[in-house]
């Protein structure tokens, strides 16, 4: 019986109501979406490398100039100074850096005569010092032993060697039953043995929500060409003082080079994640700003409707009607509104959600983030009603006398 | 009349400052938010080059058959093979093949660091093909090209740091311990998106500093910067030149439709007679795709590009749901002072007039405001955007213009209900209720 007045003062004003509605509605379902795509973005972003204590790792990027014919010795005097300097643990050098960009893409098969790869991966060059400096966790199996390694050269497509070691992601992908140790691979159709997997690896590029990767591969190869990456692990806590004196010992020692860069991992990963943080950044703004225009939106708007029905909260009053009654009219008839437009709104929200996974790289939002949202969105309309429903409830009884 | 609606229009607004401010904070905040993201979105889906968008093409060949990493597509580059088969038959007004390639620049000071540039291999038409302004100079000829001369056509950018912005033409620049003879500076050119080097996904980027002629980086072995192989070439160079794989972009001028027919024909003969040979294991599978084609194939607006459009406009939309909420609320408390105009022969027509003035005197005001937010918002974006795309967050003319163009219209679409509910009260009723 209570909630009577209220419903009928709704129905007199049902242009407003429904206007509020659906500004909650669809506040709703962009919130959700954009939450959700915050989420996995920042997620993504914060996803382990498969690199152990990146804080420590160093890459530093060499071009010679000119193309020396003695690239290898060149290579390989580089990388002892490396080795030698105060503070670093070992050296490699590597074609391509987990999220680095750019390295060698390559096709799987598990048959030979097969016509279409199996999946794509991304294939890691690992020499003699790889495994020290990448610090990969290995969960089977064995790492490469010295007589696997050989020499690649930037134009050797085919894999010279025949042993490689696989992430968990791509032998989980291929052999499901967990026996993919020993198994014969054809990596760019060259047959390939398992001999080890390792936990995780990430490719060298990271694109949004892709499954693939962690889909690498490492061949027992040492890079040698005339632009290579130089991975550094350092004792911790001494990778500012060997990023100052790396490109120094090196020009010291030749300085025929271009050194592009020297980049801490951590460096390495916000470049990779630069557009996905940026993307976060941009709709958690947005996300703000929604809320903040429908909450103000909805005290201008309640003040407005309590102004113009002063005199029938006066004469309530002067019948009986607490002010705590008045507060909750005005609370209850907020929260009918908030509720029907949050359960339309939640249809929407998945709507919305369906037409983009249609449409982008994106997943279903799950069910708890939606319930969530919706009860804080008519949280938050609560609160935004509260001062101009106290306002309401101290209307003085005699005011409807007066006029 | 108009005059003094306005003046009724601000007097009314500034009666109750607090919902006018909400409703200008709701129209201004949307318009800043849908701003911003628009700027960006029209900078990366902007045509790069309007006087010839709908002349240039991008032949493509499909060596490889079905399922090859491309779906039903075919690779969005070509292989040498097929490249060199084109250039010779010269079907088309003007064409050129290219590749990106990189050099470390050794300038004469010996004090001087050394640095590295990119560069790209081209052919000479590929200068007046896309309008590239010449400061100083001309293109090779197609004579160097035939012999594949030591010649470049560098950036104005690269002329400055080397030669101190002089007329360089004449004069060598060292490029990996080579001589170069500079037969050309460009003039100020930065096509947006750089068309031409989408598929080596360096959209965003500036135009290279060193332009050379395709058959000297032949010659020299200059290394491709990607590839893409279908299967594995041997190691050598001549062994990557004759295989499968794919790393050169290839564009033709075609002017008239009859031109394109022509080529679409000639690509087809060219794929059927591979075929044939035995070389093809496929029927033929080609594409010729214009510039806005190209673009739309290479996936060049990436996804949040899209995501933020979307967000943002429903932000706006949200702001002017809101804006029109209070826009009935203020009008709806006002039925008596419409009432009296009413009763005092003001027609229907002028209260809507007048309601009117007022919802555009609001949507002028969050289109100023807006546009300040939109300015805000652009530099919010230099802040977190990846580098190459950040410097496209700026606002021009047009997007000025669209900005209070989109204000005005959104406020009055906002308040065109209110408006006629307004317009719609009775006089008899408001004069017997007071």
């Amino acid at each position: 019986m209570r909630i009577h007045p209220l419903l009928s003062a709704m129905r007199h004003n049902k242009a407003g109501v429904i206007l509020i509605a659906l500004q909650v509605c669809l506040t709703l379902a962009i919130l959700c979406n954009a939450l959700f795509l915050i989420h996995q973005r920042l997620h993504d972003s914060n996803r382990p490398s498969g690199i152990a204590d990146e804080a420590d790792v160093l890459v530093v990027r060499n071009t010679w100039v000119g193309h020396p014919p003695d690239e290898k010795s060149l290579q390989e005097a580089d990388l002892a100074t490396l080795r030698r300097l105060p503070g670093v643990i070992d050296a490699s050098a590597a074609y391509a850096v987990p999220l680095g960009g750019g390295g060698w893409g390559c096709s799987v098969r598990t048959t030979e005569g097969q016509r279409l790869a199996t999946t794509w991966c991304s294939a890691y060059l690992a020499d003699e010092h790889a495994l020290k400096v990448l610090g990969v966790r290995l969960l089977a199996g064995r790492w490469f032993i010295a007589s696997e390694f050989v020499d690649r050269r930037e134009n050797d497509a085919k894999a010279p060697s025949s042993a490689i070691i696989v992430t968990r992601a791509l032998a989980d992908r291929l052999f499901p039953d967990g026996d993919a140790l020993g198994k014969t691979l054809y990596i760019d159709r060259a047959a390939q043995t398992i001999v080890g997997v390792i936990d995780r690896l990430q490719t060298p590029n990271v694109s949004d929500g892709e499954p693939d990767m962690e889909y690498s591969v490492l061949q027992p190869d040492r890079y040698v060409g005339s632009s290579c990456n130089y991975l550094i692990r350092t004792q911790p806590g001494q990778i500012d003082a060997v990023a100052a004196a790396a490109p120094e010992a090196l020009r010291k020692l030749d300085n025929a080079r271009v050194i592009r860069f020297v980049r801490t991992f951590p460096e390495v990963r916000s470049k990779a994640y630069r557009g996905a943080r940026g993307l976060a950044a941009v709709l958690a703004t947005i996300c703000a700003i929604l809320l903040t225009v429908t909450a103000f939106g909805i005290v201008g708007l309640t003040t407005s409707w309590v102004n113009r029905r002063k005199r029938e909260i006066g004469t309530r009053r002067a019948l009986g009607a607490t002010r705590r009654a008045i507060l909750h009219q005005f609370q209850i008839e907020n929260l009918i509104i908030t509720i029907t437009a949050c359960i339309v709104g939640s249809g929407l929200a998945i709507g919305l959600n369906l037409w983009m996974i249609g449409h982008f790289e994106m997943q279903r939002i799950p069910l708890m983030l939606l319930v969530e949202t919706a009860a804080a969105v008519v949280g938050l309309c609560q609160l935004a009603v509260l001062w101009p429903a106290l306002r309401a409830a101290s209307i003085p009884p005699a005011l409807a006398a007066r006029t | 009349m108009f005059g003094y609606y306005l003046l009724l229009a601000v007097r009314s607004l500034r009666r109750a400052p607090v919902l006018t401010a909400l409703m200008i904070a709701a129209v201004s905040l949307g318009i800043g938010g849908a701003m911003t993201a628009l700027t960006v979105f029209r900078a990366m889906s902007g045509n790069p080059i309007p006087a010839k968008s709908s002349q240039l093409f991008v032949p493509q060949i499909d060596p490889w058959g079905h399922g090859h990493g491309f779906g039903d597509e075919p690779p969005d580059q070509l292989t040498y093979l097929d490249a060199q088969q084109l250039l010779r038959n010269h079907i088309a007004q003007r064409q050129t093949v290219m590749y990106a390639v990189g050099f470390t620049v050794i300038p004469q000071d010996p004090t001087q660091q050394m640095f590295d540039v990119r560069g790209r291999a081209v052919n000479a038409d590929f200068f007046p093909m896309f309008n590239v302004p010449f400061e100083y100079g001309a293109p090779w000829t197609s004579d160097d090209d035939r012999r594949g001369s030591n010649v470049v056509v560098i950036s104005r950018q690269l002329n400055e740091q080397l030669f101190g912005g002089a007329d360089s033409t004449g004069r060598t620049i060292d490029l990996d311990n080579h001589e170069y003879q500079v037969v050309g500076v460009l003039g100020h050119w930065h096509p947006v998106p750089l068309f031409y080097a989408a598929a080596d996904g360096r959209a965003f980027e500036d135009p290279e500093d060193v332009f050379l002629p395709f058959t000297r980086a032949i010659a020299g072995h200059m290394p491709w910067q990607s590839i893409n192989c279908n299967k594995s070439p041997g190691s050598s160079w001549e062994a990557h030149m004759q295989s499968d794989c794919v790393w050169l972009d290839y564009w033709v001028e075609l002017p008239t439709t009859a031109d394109v027919q022509r080529y679409r024909r000639f690509l087809y003969d060219y794929a059927e007679d591979q075929q044939r040979s035995g070389r093809f294991q496929n029927a033929p599978n080609n594409r010729l795709r214009n510039v806005h084609q190209w673009l739309v194939a290479e996936h060049v607006v990436p996804d949040s590009a899209y995501i933020m459009m979307l967000v943002a406009f429903g932000l706006l939309s949200v702001c002017l749901i809101n804006a029109a909420a209070l826009i009935l609320a203020k009008f709806m408390g006002r039925t008596s002072e419409f009432g009296v105009r009413r009763a005092l022969g003001g027609s229907r027509g002028a209260i809507f007039l007048q309601c009117l003035v007022e919802t555009a005197v609001i949507g002028a005001a969050g289109s100023i405001l807006g546009l300040g937010l939109t300015w805000l918002g652009l530099a919010g974006l230099h802040a977190v955007l990846r580098p190459d795309i950040a410097r496209l967050a700026r606002m021009d003319g047009s997007d000025v213009l669209i900005a209070v163009v989109l204000a005005l219209l959104a406020t009055i679409a906002a308040g065109l209900y209110p408006i006629s509910r307004a317009a719609r009260v009775e006089p008899a009723l408001q004069m017997k209720a007071n």
